[in-house]
């Protein structure tokens, strides 16, 4: 070491590295936020008295919880009534309307960049039809035009009523009960068609991710392009975008409430003869939020969970 | 880019009028002989109280449930309930998502365009229940046309209608639901709402201190018919028929759920 | 007179209106080891890319091993996986361990059974010593580790000719020696060789065969000694002052 010159101490050591200094906690609140928050309550509090008066409500939730579970007159047990089913059927649109959607979306995704001019066209005419109409009336368009194209053509009621008891008793765990097949599934399209477009751009920004280096080195080892596309390309695609697709999966499940505008039984419709047949507008509306509330969020702290397995670490 | 739109909405526009066609082909032969042939009846209706609700069991109740039963009966077919959101219930009969409309269609010249309606199965009326606090002092009915006034309603009734024709100065709100065009008036931010009756008079029984009646009388008399497809005249024939048969069992039943009380414990409301 | 393993005819190449590749001659022999070298924008990377298609040529013959080597060709995939290619990203899988990056290909392409395919992934991977990091992703290790397992890969499909586009180009200074004592031994072992590098040392103890580019044509070809000495072109010369 050299000071002021001369040498000094050992030649070849180096400093020895020491304990860092304890860092501002984030964690820490101190007395200026304690009285941010005393504002905040008493505020808060003094609004709520105010608008007491102002609101006359009466809350009266007996009512509503019945509509959750019921206690069946017949068999005297206790039974899901028209809200638990109006969840069921949010979570099968949800269930299957994610895995529909990214089919769809991988598809569109591929057709975006490929070589061929019609893939292309066909793949962001479809992209830009569907992001610029507003949800409700692509809804209204799809379901009320469109639909009525291939609905017959499927007669999806006829051919279920000919299946055996037992695949139709297994069939309903999957797709809700069989008599609102044609409804279920319906809903079902209009949300995967809705939901792919945006699932089509997220693959499309996947795909760009990935370096090209990836696909040369694959193809110079001598591997096919289907190899190529599902061993290296897609996989690190997917991870690169998880986040934007967890975040549209959640998306997904909200914008299921929309198909409630044609009359397919999910939550949100079913929240509204409750509402209409009780007059018990907040409690209901109070209760559907926290239901979709819970979905979001559980699904949510799953895909976070996913992330943190197999995300961008690697 | 340019070619690509053009493309596009060229493509779009042939889709969507090749998807038109199959609605002028709905028009076929006698729908009661359809619904026969099929087993089943279709009904589209929305929930109303006391028209069409759910009981504490999530079954469904009310005027145009029993209506529709009997005339599945007498059809000697199934019933089959199509609870469609009430904004689309036109367009979904259009669409041929059910057979018929029961369920308390108003008839009105401008549905009369896009429906063809039996004759009347019931009638009704529209009341107003108006705010004490906001609206004790105005003369009733000039005092409500003006601009400072608001009126509420259910988005889609025919009672909406009638505030833009009797009060054109007013102000008019419209609402998804019945309820939350009550619930305005009733914490005081709106002066009336406009809906059929018996609500309006459950109503203002039910919340005395905030909501009265400016007048006992119906504002305008309403008739209900059911709501069939236009073109099919055998079909409108055969319900005609129906409703003239049944006039004495239709009037009792009104009766019951609209002037009674009776049925209360079914449903936890009003 | 053998048959040469790769004979490149009066290859010509265009990207949109720029010609970058000018009436190519190139004569290659198993065993052979050439380098081609030249400043940069001078068609090297291009022409070992037109070797095995990674970038097509628009005129002119390439023949591999008695095939011509052309995009329509069927069998441009047995071409493939028997010339091997070192890039200068290294390329490497990220999304899977050092040894699923060895073992993949020799699965999907060669079919061998995976318990084959480790063990011939282990092997080249002790031959490029690096066998302890098998279980390791490719971005927990260094950029000279990354390369050897690019070669090792590489070299688990048993190609006939390693193909070496700048290898050491995106190296830290300190890691340039190992990957370049890896590719001496695979010199040394008899693999056909033709490598784009500016490591000249490198170059002048293992070329059979000095080859130099200037603005996409062949300026000069002649054994290392006469290359670095003697070096007829002008163009050769000016390349040479600079780099050396």
């Amino acid at each position: 070491m050299y000071i002021e010159g001369r040498r000094v101490g050992v030649e070849n050591a180096l400093i020895p590295a020491r304990a860092a200094p304890p860092p501002a906690s984030r964690l820490a609140w101190n007395r200026l936020d304690l009285l941010w928050v005393v504002v905040g309550v008493a505020l808060l509090g003094a609004g709520m008295l105010k608008s007491q008066g102002a609101f006359s409500y009466r809350w009266d939730w007996s009512s509503v919880w019945p509509y959750f579970v019921k206690t069946d007159s017949l068999t005297g047990q206790w039974a899901p009534n028209l809200l638990l089913q109006g969840l069921m059927t949010t979570l099968r649109l949800a269930l299957w309307g994610m895995l529909m959607a990214t089919l769809v979306g991988l598809i569109m995704g591929w057709m975006r960049n490929h070589a061929r001019l019609l893939f292309r066209m066909v793949a962001s005419g479809y992209v830009m039809t569907v992001r610029n109409i507003p949800p409700v009336v692509f809804v209204f368009i799809f379901v009320y035009f469109i639909s009525n194209q291939f609905m017959p053509l499927l007669a999806l009621d006829q051919r279920v009523n000919a299946l055996p008891v037992e695949v139709q008793s297994f069939l309903s765990v999957l797709f809700g009960p069989m008599e609102l097949i044609n409804n279920f599934f319906l809903g079902l399209v209009c949300l995967s068609v809705f939901s792919g477009a945006y699932v089509t751009e997220i693959v499309r920004a996947g795909l760009n991710s990935v370096p090209r280096g990836q696909a040369e080195a694959a193809r110079s080892l001598g591997m096919t392009n289907l190899d190529i596309m599902i061993r290296v390309v897609w996989p690190q695609a997917l991870r690169n975008v998880l986040p934007s697709l967890t975040g549209q999966f959640i998306q997904l499940i909200k914008d299921s409430s929309l198909v409630s505008l044609v009359s397919i039984q999910e939550l949100s419709f079913m929240a509204q003869d409750v509402q209409v047949s009780t007059q018990r507008v907040f409690e209901v509306f109070v209760l559907t939020a926290v239901i979709y509330f819970f979905i979001c969020f559980s699904l949510s702290q799953v895909f976070a969970h996913l992330e943190r397995r197999h995300g961008r670490e690697h | 880019m340019n070619f690509n739109r053009r493309l596009f909405a060229l493509g779009l526009a042939f889709f969507c009028s090749f998807s038109l066609v199959p609605f002028a082909q709905a028009q076929q032969d006698n729908l009661i002989d359809t619904i026969k042939k099929r087993g089943k009846l279709q009904v589209g209706f929305a929930s109303f109280v006391p028209w069409a609700m759910r009981d504490k069991q999530g079954n469904w109740v009310g005027f145009e449930i029993d209506v529709s039963n009997k005339v599945a009966q007498d059809l000697g077919v199934r019933l089959e309930l199509i609870p469609t959101a009430w904004d689309a219930i036109i367009p979904s009969l259009i669409a041929g998502k059910f057979d018929v409309i029961i369920g308390g269609l108003t008839i009105t010249p401008q549905r009369q365009e896009q429906v063809d309606f039996t004759t009347p199965y019931s009638t009704s009326g529209q009341g107003v229940a108006a705010s004490k606090q906001l609206a004790a002092n105005l003369k009733w009915p000039e005092g409500y046309n003006s601009p400072n006034v608001t009126f509420t309603c259910r988005r889609g009734v025919a009672g909406c209608k009638t505030v833009e024709e009797k009060w054109p100065k007013a102000t008019l709100r419209q609402f998804d639901d019945d309820a939350i065009a009550f619930q305005e008036v009733i914490n005081g931010n709106a002066h009336a709402v406009i809906s059929s009756e018996p609500k309006p008079s459950f109503f203002a029984i039910r919340h005395s201190d905030k909501l009265f009646k400016p007048t006992n009388e119906n504002i305008v008399n309403t008739f209900e018919g059911f709501g069939l497809r236009k073109g099919n005249p055998a079909g409108l024939a055969g319900f005609n028929d129906w409703i003239n048969k049944n006039q004495a069992w239709l009037k009792q039943r009104h009766q019951y759920w609209f002037r009674t009380q009776d049925w209360a414990g079914l449903v936890p409301s009003i | 007179m053998t048959t040469p393993l790769i004979d490149v005819q009066n290859l010509n190449k265009w990207f949109g209106q720029q010609h970058v590749l000018r009436d190519i001659h190139l004569k290659i022999n198993a065993g052979q080891k050439v380098v081609i070298c030249g400043p940069s924008g001078s068609g090297k990377s291009t022409l070992i890319r037109c070797l095995n298609q990674l970038e097509h040529h628009q005129e002119g013959l390439i023949y591999f091993d008695g095939r011509l080597v052309d995009k329509n060709q069927p069998y441009l995939q047995e071409i493939r996986r028997d010339m091997g290619m070192v890039f200068q990203q290294f390329n490497l899988f990220g999304h899977m361990t050092v040894l699923q990056n060895c073992v993949l290909p020799q699965m999907r392409v060669l079919g061998l059974s995976e318990k084959l395919a480790r063990e011939r992934a282990m092997q080249l991977l002790e031959r490029v010593r690096i066998p302890e990091q098998a279980n390791k992703y490719p971005a927990q290790l260094s950029g000279g580790q990354q390369q050897r397992v690019a070669i090792a890969r590489s070299l688990c499909m048993q190609p006939k000719v390693m193909l070496f586009d700048e290898p050491t180009s995106a190296l830290d200074p300190e890691m340039i020696k190992e990957v370049l004592d890896v590719m001496t031994e695979l010199a040394q072992s008899g693999m056909t060789m033709l490598c784009v590098t500016h490591e000249m040392a490198f170059a002048r103890r293992i070329a059979a065969t000095m080859v130099s580019m200037d603005q996409g044509c062949l300026v000069e070809q002649a054994n290392p000694e006469d290359f670095f000495e003697r070096p007829q072109s002008s163009r050769t010369q000016t390349f040479l002052a600079q780099i050396l």
